[in-house]
């Protein structure tokens, strides 16, 4: 068990799962928990993109080593640009995301059609990569978790105030919009580099669950934020435990135990979904 | 200090215009009541003050103001928990460029407001009243020396409502800050509102 709990796929889970609830809790806060869905789902179409331009021949797709490298980089490609474009507004409507995520998940498929390379990778990713994932992923993913995290948390007071209530922060002297740009930044730099070397279930996973588990116990922000973050390593370490035990596939176990986490969680504290 | 001026402003949302061509002049250290009817651009104007809302045409002055914002309790709903004492910590953010101030400060604004013995439960479990204490408390604690408060007698016991005129008046005449209510109960602030304007249909009318 040991050797387990130390190989690569127990570190990528705790890394995700320390770091990616601070994002998750700024969807929450921006009541943007579908967001949280629609930008996972288009950093997989960004992946599918450059698949897609590496099979048609075109010149900065075929640039890219491997595989891996070519996924970072069409996550970062599709996703950046369509958070800040989103960012400019306000507030989200449903509609909006759901029209985002149909959109994304459609124009992936077609991209993909006859593209086994990226058919077979675009599978993996979505099945949750974190077996598959290698040093260079890893490194990758704590470097810029790590980082996206630090500054999360340093920034925190006034992001949180920014989501929470705009027109007061504004009317205190606040720039909302640029405290909406870093936001939304260390929000798509998370997202893409999670995607692109996870896969978006276990993204989606790790970014609202923890934070979703938190809220129905904790009193104040402070208690939820250390909440989220036990909830975010505990949900790691359960579903690589499980995973190894029965066999079964890491990333939908992971993922699993967290959605068990949460059912156990509303049923103690007397929460429902339909409330 | 303190003087929010409007000339020729007009004001609303996208390019539906909701006030005309308004000019308004709120010397430091006024009280203003502003009532009418519902939709008839009380709470645009209100924004229109703050800044939050683009004039579409004229312009605004705020020389050396420094706002303090009480919105409706709606816009205040948290969609995580957060205590009465976490809410006002962040109210300070914007008179503090640095370091915010001390947890003592924090707790004086909620006392001020008489609701010291809330500032540690959550939010989100207040009632409308013990909200609207706690939005002030938040409010006071970005030190302002302009204070818009959008409809906060709406739904508040009249204990509440009473607190509420009180430490208005006190800011008003004993610290000095312009205050701005929005209300549909503007008999509340007899006595210590020294203006009361009326919005309606797109425009301002000043009652003698």
């Amino acid at each position: 068990m040991m050797d387990f709990l130390l190989t690569k796929p127990f570190f990528a889970a705790l890394i995700m799962g320390l770091c990616c609830p601070l994002v998750g809790r700024h969807l929450v806060l921006g009541r943007s928990v579908l967001l949280g869905l629609a930008l996972p789902q288009v950093s997989l179409t960004g992946v599918a993109l450059v698949f897609f331009g590496a099979a048609s021949g075109w010149g900065w797709c075929t640039a890219f080593t491997d595989d891996t490298t070519r996924a970072f980089f069409g996550a970062a490609l599709l996703t950046l640009p369509v958070l800040f474009l989103l960012a400019t507004r306000p507030r989200l409507s449903e509609t909006t995301l759901a029209f985002v995520y149909l959109a994304a998940i459609s124009i992936a498929n077609l991209l993909l059609c006859g593209n086994a390379v990226g058919e077979t990778y675009t599978q993996d990713l979505f099945h949750g990569r974190l077996l598959l994932i290698s040093d260079a992923n890893l490194a990758v993913l704590a470097a810029t978790l790590g980082v996206c995290t630090a500054a999360s948390l340093l920034a925190r007071r006034r992001i949180q105030l920014t989501l929470l209530d705009p027109d007061f922060a504004r009317a205190s002297g606040i720039d909302t919009r640029r405290w909406n740009r870093v936001t939304a930044l260390l929000n798509g730099a998370v997202i893409c580099v999670a995607v692109a070397a996870t896969g978006p279930l276990v993204t989606f996973g790790f970014l609202i669950l923890p934070v979703l588990c938190a809220a129905a116990l904790a009193r104040s922000l402070r208690a939820h934020l250390a909440l989220a973050l036990a909830f975010g390593a505990g949900m790691a370490v359960a579903g690589c435990a499980l995973a190894y035990q029965y066999d079964l596939p890491l990333g939908d176990c992971v993922v699993a135990t967290g959605c068990v986490a949460l059912l156990l969680v509303y049923a103690v504290r007397g929460c429902g979904f339909f409330k | 200090m303190g003087a929010v001026h409007l000339q020729s402003a007009t004001l609303g949302y996208g390019r539906n215009a909701v006030l005309h061509a308004i000019n308004l002049a709120i010397p430091a250290g006024d009280f203003v009541v502003v009532g009418g009817p519902n939709g008839g651009g009380k709470s645009t104007l209100l924004k229109g003050i703050a800044g939050l809302l683009p004039l579409l045409e004229g312009t605004r002055s705020v020389n050396g103001v420094r706002f303090g914002y009480v919105p409706q309790q709606a816009a205040a709903e948290a969609p995580l928990p957060i205590t009465a004492l976490e809410l006002v910590e962040l109210g300070d953010l914007g008179a503090t460029a640095g370091g915010r101030r001390a947890r003592p400060f924090h707790l004086q604004c909620l006392r001020e407001c008489r609701a010291e013995a809330l500032a540690h439960r959550p939010f989100g479990q207040l009632s409308g009243g013990q909200r609207q204490r706690v939005l002030l408390a938040r409010a006071l604690a970005a030190c302002p020396n302009v204070l818009l408060l959008d409809e906060p007698t709406a739904g508040v016991d009249v204990e509440t409502q009473l607190m509420l005129a009180e430490r208005l008046s006190l800011a008003n005449r004993e610290e000095g800050m312009s205050v701005i209510v929005v209300t549909h109960e503007p008999a509340v602030f007899d006595g210590i509102a020294r203006r009361t304007l009326v919005v309606s249909a797109g425009n301002i009318c000043e009652q003698p």
